[in-house]
């Protein structure tokens, strides 16, 4: 990433043409996080737009490149959670969910999408932990650097996470899938 | 790592936008900048009308304190001519009194 130029303030000052290269560089974490949290398309944009429309004016403010990825999980973490609780969510209903006809992961082409609606289906404090974790790769210690928790609640939580999940696959996807 | 854990990784794997993401977003920056910028001009309107209006007043003050301080003068002099001409006055009802006297 070419942006290491600062600003008199001590941040980094950038080209427009650099900052769309921030943003072609990272548009696929923060449009994840938003869409793996909300599991809407259109809304999942919006965030996304939002979260770099943000960055845009705070990148001054910002020291590095690795600070600007910590930046963007945090903002689109954060906004992810509030979006989610401002706008009446399509909630995935899982009751009405049809049953899996296959049984085994490597023949459902569609079990990664059962997988995200389990996943958008947590409870949010939950969802947002299980995205970090597994689509980010955060250890739980840099999990709780972005979603500002103490490192215990992070891990006890994401254990109840994947017991929630793990009893959910199992009542709707079926015990043998996973 | 659990199966279940490594179907998660795969299931929430990062995923691009939709086309275009990046040049919508640059639009928006610049129709956000466009957005800025008339209200900048709107503000340095307000701000010369302010100026302007301002000095219309102060040049205002200006010329009603010239116009006191010229009535000052006039009333001053018209003091002084009707002071003068008292004293003339004065001193020809002495004059005629002391020929009516002879």
């Amino acid at each position: 990433m070419n942006v290491t130029e600062e600003s008199p303030a001590g941040g980094m000052a950038i080209s427009a043409c650099e900052f769309a290269g921030i943003v072609r560089e990272h548009q696929a974490m923060v449009f994840s996080i938003a869409y793996h949290y909300l599991h809407d398309r259109l809304l999942a944009e919006e965030l996304a737009q939002d979260v770099f429309l943000q960055l845009h004016q705070a990148l001054p403010r910002l020291e590095s490149p690795a600070h600007v990825v910590f930046w963007l999980r945090k903002v689109a973490s954060h906004r992810a959670i509030d979006y989610g609780r401002k706008r009446k969510l399509r909630l995935v209903s899982l009751d009405r969910a049809p049953e899996p006809a296959v049984a085994s992961k490597s023949e459902d082409p569609l079990l990664g999408e059962r997988l995200r609606k389990l996943v958008a289906s947590l409870p949010e404090k939950f969802r947002i932990l299980v995205i970090l974790r597994f689509q980010e790769g955060l250890e739980p210690d840099e999990i709780a650097g972005v979603l500002e928790m103490p490192v215990g609640t992070v891990k006890s939580q994401l254990q109840r996470s994947l017991a929630m999940l793990r009893e959910k696959a199992t009542r709707y996807l079926g015990g043998g899938v996973l | 790592m659990s199966p279940l854990e490594d179907a998660l990784r795969e299931a929430l794997a990062r995923r691009e936008p939709p086309a275009g993401f990046d040049q919508r977003l640059m639009s928006r920056i610049a129709s956000e900048g466009d957005r800025s910028r008339p209200h900048n001009r709107h503000t340095r309107r307000w701000a010369l009308a302010a100026a302007v209006l301002l000095a219309g007043l102060g040049l205002q003050q200006a010329h009603r304190q010239r116009e006191i301080h010229r009535g000052e003068v006039a009333k001053q002099r018209l003091v002084t001519a009707l002071e003068i001409a008292s004293s003339k006055l004065q001193h020809a009802q002495k004059r005629v009194l002391e020929i009516a006297d002879r």
